[in-house]
């Protein structure tokens, strides 16, 4: 016995050492990780489905129920049928989350701690049996094989070899945030050791036990009742029982929802496994028809469930195989279940109650430690306490049952937003009183729940008269009804009507979180729950997942950055306390007021996504509407509930001259004046709308249209839509072109007055100058003349009115009596003339003239001319300021007089139209715009030229170029 | 909001292989669009899918394979079409899906 127990020990340690350096070869990186990624290998991972109840306990399975047993394994592959449409929404959203387990994601999507708690506890206790079916398992396999070695003995070096496993690569890495390569591939490998094992003994079966396909037919010829007894229990009731329990375990056992969602699978390798993992258990299965026969015609009347060692045992060297692929399956089970089961404990049942001090995360390890040992001793006391009759996949069933009544809660989390924490928890508990009833209790030796549940099942339909049948639909039944009952009968919390949306596939579901005051508060806050060490390392970790700059983030971002730290402490201590830790900030404000931030986060999220499908269609579409809003030809600005720009247009920008990037985010109260203010006040009236607003913006008047529009039907967000026009330019037409128009009003009055003028003007020059012929003394004479020129010059202002009147101001319209003129005395006579009418106002005229011009011109003309010119360089200039006239001959016949002044220049704008009719820059009262339209006339009638140039602060010089007189023409 | 996107063009079509490349506003790179029902159709693939092995394995029809008539091995012959049909709707969401 000695020998044995030493041979048993050494293969246990040696299998052991090799799974230790599987694990520590693909930690280390030797290993590839490319390796634990392939599709293959999480395939393999997800065979820890196949435990010692595949390898020993469905031959037995099948020995009393025929095909039945297939069932446990055609179920999952239904299951894995949908796992495009089912599992890859949940991977997202566990993946999204950080949710490492089922009670993560029921904790999550129902915001109970209460209930997570219940699913912890309902999971582990469902679970035990499945444990103490590998115990028992390995136990009986090693009696059978060495008779004599002691069951408990066994039973303890097997958990002690899955312990030491699972401490050292199932609790290394701190939470379950991190994938474990190491696991998966170990696990992977264990898959391959039991395939390699069940395979080998059902080839020794087939061919060497029973001879291959013609020694099958002989048998088969000899025994006729066996393939009867094989496929007539396909045709009853039991067959869909067995299918729906297992496909619901095939993703909602623990250790498979660990392997296929928290271990972080690609979603190819996901995909994948929609056939690769049925194919993995095909070969599973395939011998196990063999070995029933080939252990019927080696070991009749031995127990079933040991036909696969018997068979193995007739063969040298065989019995290593079959014991090793079974201690194989069975130590992945437990493997891996503990470890997930440690999880939900840790995160449900530990640290709600329970702030490690110190070194955070090494405690946190210990207790996951702790928790795992204390989990595989429960395995073990379980193995001792329950009845070992009825056959290994007896305790396998029951823990099935445990597990489907997880169904219900995972409808509610995947496709019924409706559900309510109270009705999950209302069936659930429902469904674990029945179960407990029926199941549990006939294990210790109460069967009589059970009994009257056969009984009552029998009445309904003959055929449901078995144990799984009856307690599968009684416990579905009863806990399906419960919760859809109390569902539709109460209320849903705020916070589970947002996980809701968030399971139901919107992962950027706003969330009543909201953005804190800096990184450093934030840090504060995680600080003051899971102490300095974690609140420094996860911070930081989560900026540069984010590549975020540590300091200087704005709302959204330092939101987005709280939103993700909570999904990373919810790997590390579950998504309840997580929530808690963040949530608790006092400086939380309304998520509605980083709205702003949100979208922008969500566009530069966007612009760097790669998309596809549908998706990429939809952001082509996104894009295109932004674009639109940002080239709209009107400015437009859309505002959050709390006066937050959303949106501020290029037309707004250039409006504002405030950056896009500048006012996005922004609270309208921090926009610089008089934009922040002005926005604000209109955003918030009550009055009509649209409605014009004049505002002081950079010095100059700024006429804008206001029309604004509530969001309110948009998601309740209360926002503001606002469209600004601005109507400066077009004002200040409209106002020009009324003053033109009411000037060219009284020009019509005027050339009417000037026509009825002009008869008693006549009358009075004609007058003048009959009296002037008289005998009069010479000083009275020159006063005479004086009045005659200043009444004909009237007579040319007339004539002018009645010109512009009739054919404008173009000089085919203005009639010149063009005679030999001195130059110099019409620019005297000018000066002389601006002296008399005092409008020079302290202003000295300095004129220069090189030579005596003659040229041909109408002397009242150009008067006229030149007094304009020097009127509006005296209007233009301030007492003290020069203004200085200069002529001098040009090449070419002309003449060039320049009236030079020092006054505020005039801007390239007006320049422009200086010369247009009715264009003044003064103001309305002081001018009628058309004095230097005159003059324009009068120096082109003369085929002259006038050229206005002028720089702002510094003067303006006009220039009159006028063609000189013929020689020899003379006054 | 984010500053204007750059890189707006519209390409001209063609088609390449079985890609159908249509006009489209892309961002920098020409890629090929997808028929937008394609998602759709591959979910449609895969319930087929799955309802066709419901259909096999669960319902009364399971007893045609499933009988002392049929040799032994027909159930696993069964299961491997049924693994061929998960394959192609597994090709089909790889292809097509979301």
């Amino acid at each position: 016995m000695a020998t044995e127990l030493a041979a048993l020990a050494g293969g246990a340690v040696a299998y052991l050492l090799v799974l230790i350096a599987i694990a520590e070869l693909t930690e280390r990186g030797t290993i590839p990780k490319t390796v634990a990624r392939h599709p293959l290998v999480f395939a393999l991972s997800m065979g820890v489905y196949a435990t010692s109840w595949t390898l020993y306990g469905s031959v037995g399975f099948a020995d009393r129920r025929g095909l039945d047993f297939l069932a446990i394994y055609l179920g999952p592959v239904l299951a894995c049928l949908l796992i495009p449409l089912v599992w890859l929404p949940l991977s997202r959203l566990t993946r999204s989350l950080q949710l490492a387990s089922l009670a993560d994601v029921l904790a999550y999507r129902f915001q109970s701690q209460a209930l997570a708690i219940v699913v912890t506890l309902f999971m582990v206790v469902g679970s035990l049996p499945y444990f103490s079916l590998q115990i028992r398992a390995i136990t009986e396999a090693a009696a059978f094989l060495a008779p004599g070695v002691p069951k408990g003995l066994v039973a303890g070096l097997f958990c002690a070899v899955v312990l030491v496993f699972t401490v050292l690569f199932g609790t290394r890495h701190h939470g379950i945030r991190e994938p474990r390569p190491g696991l998966v591939v170990a696990i992977a490998f264990e898959s391959v050791v039991k395939l390699v094992a069940i395979l080998t003994v059902g080839a020794v079966a087939y061919f060497g036990v029973l001879g291959g396909p013609g020694g099958v037919q002989q048998w088969l010829a000899a025994h006729p009742e066996a393939l009867s007894e094989l496929t007539g229990p396909v045709n009853e009731a039991p067959w869909v029982a067995f299918m729906i329990l297992s496909s619901s375990a095939a993703f909602l056992l623990p250790r498979q929802f660990h392997m296929a969602f928290a271990e972080r699978p690609s979603e190819r390798a996901l995909v994948h496994a929609t056939w690769l993992f049925p194919l993995l258990l095909l070969l599973l299965n395939l011998g196990i028809v063999p070995i029933l026969w080939a252990g019927r015609q080696l070991a009749p009347g031995l127990e079933p469930d040991l036909y696969v060692l018997a068979v193995a045992r007739a063969y040298p060297g065989m019995s290593a195989v079959a014991f090793i692929g079974g201690f194989s399956a069975a130590s992945a089970m437990v493997i891996v279940s503990s470890t997930a089961l440690a999880g939900m404990l840790l995160n449900h049942l530990v640290t709600p109650f329970w702030r490690p001090a110190g070194n955070v995360y090494r405690r946190l390890t210990m207790a996951r430690r702790l928790l795992v040992a204390g989990l595989i001793v429960a395995g073990g006391l379980t193995y001792a306490v329950l009845s070992p009759t009825g056959g290994l996949v007896q305790l396998g069933l029951v823990s099935f049952v445990a597990v489907a009544q997880m169904v219900p809660a995972m409808v509610g989390v995947l496709f019924w937003s409706r559900a309510t924490r109270t009705g999950v928890l209302a069936g659930l508990v429902v469904g674990i009183i029945i179960w407990l009833a029926v199941l549990v209790l006939p294990a210790l030796g109460q069967p009589y729940f059970l009994e009257g549940l056969l009984s009552l099942a029998a009445q309904v339909d003959p055929s449901w008269n078995d144990r799984w049948v009856a307690s599968l639909v009684a416990t579905m039944l009863a806990n399906g009804s419960t919760f859809a009952l109390v569902s539709l009968i109460s209320r849903a919390t705020p916070a589970e009507e947002e996980a809701a949306a968030t399971c139901g596939r919107d992962l950027y579901a706003r969330s009543p979180f909201s953005h804190v005051s800096s990184v450093a508060a934030l840090r504060t806050q995680v600080a003051g729950v899971l102490g300095e060490q974690v609140a420094q390392s996860e911070v930081e970790q989560a900026l540069r997942e984010l590549d975020l700059p540590g300091e200087g983030l704005q709302a959204g971002e330092l939101h987005t950055l709280a939103e993700h730290l909570e999904r990373n402490l919810s790997g590390l201590v579950g998504p309840l306390p997580a929530r808690a830790v963040l949530r608790g900030a006092p400086k939380m404000q309304s998520a509605r007021s980083v709205l702003a931030e949100q979208v922008r986060l969500l566009e530069s999220q966007l612009e760097g996504a790669r998309l596809s499908g549908t998706a990429a269609r939809i952001d082509v579409a996104r894009r295109y509407l932004r674009q639109v809003l940002q080239d709209l030809p009107a400015a437009v600005c859309v505002l959050d509930s709390a006066q937050h720009v959303v949106l501020w247009n290029q037309r707004l920008v250039q409006i504002t001259g405030l950056d896009s990037d500048r006012c996005s985010g922004e609270a309208l109260v921090d926009l610089p004046a008089p934009w922040g203010a002005f926005l604000r006040r209109v955003a918030v009236a009550d009055g009509p709308s649209p409605v014009e607003h004049e505002l002081m913006h950079e010095g100059r008047g700024v006429v804008v249209q206001v029309d604004r529009r509530h969001l309110d039907a948009w998601d309740d967000s209360e926002g503001v839509v606002l469209v600004l026009e601005d109507l400066t330019e077009r004002r200040a037409l409209e106002s020009r072109v009324a003053h033109q128009n009411r000037l060219a009003s009284i020009g019509q009055l005027a050339a009417g007055v000037a026509h009825e003028i002009g008869n008693p003007l006549t009358g009075i020059v004609m007058l003048a100058s009959n009296l002037r012929r008289e005998d009069v003394d010479e000083d009275v004479s020159e006063r005479l003349g004086l009045m005659i020129s200043e009444a004909q010059r009237i007579q040319n202002i007339v004539s002018n009115l009645v010109d512009f009147s009739h054919g404008g101001a173009q000089q085919d319209g203005v009639t010149v009596d063009l005679q030999a003129t001195s130059l110099n005395q019409v620019i005297l006579e000018a000066g002389k003339l601006l002296d008399l009418s005092q409008r020079h106002r302290g202003v000295l005229c300095n004129v220069e003239l090189d030579a005596a011009f003659q040229i041909m011109g109408d002397r009242q003309r150009l008067i006229q001319v030149f007094l304009n010119l020097l009127s509006n360089a005296c209007d233009a200039s301030q007492p003290g300021q020069e203004v200085r006239v200069r002529a001098r001959a040009l090449a070419g016949d002309e003449v060039q007089v320049q009236v030079i002044d020092e006054g505020e220049g005039i801007s390239p704008e007006a320049l422009t139209k200086l010369f247009d009719p009715f264009y003044t820059t003064k103001p309305v009262s002081e001018g009628t715009g058309l004095g230097l339209a005159v003059v324009f006339s009068i120096v082109r009638a003369h085929g002259g030229q006038i050229e206005a140039k002028s720089v702002v602060g510094q003067g303006t010089t006009m220039q009159v170029n006028l063609p000189l007189a013929p020689e020899g023409v003379g006054p | 909001m984010a500053g204007r996107a750059e890189g707006h063009r519209v390409d001209r079509s063609g088609e390449i292989g079985h890609g159908h490349w249509q006009t489209s506003l892309t961002l920098g790179t020409v890629r090929p669009v997808s028929n937008p029902r394609e998602p759709e159709r591959a979910a449609d693939l895969v319930l087929l899918g799955f309802v066709t092995g419901v259909l096999v394995l669960a319902t009364p029809l399971r007893g045609l394979w499933a009988s002392p008539e049929s040799p032994w091995w027909l159930p696993f012959a069964v299961w491997l079409a049924v693994i061929v049909v998960a394959a192609l709707s597994a090709r089909a969401w790889m292809r097509h899906g979301d």
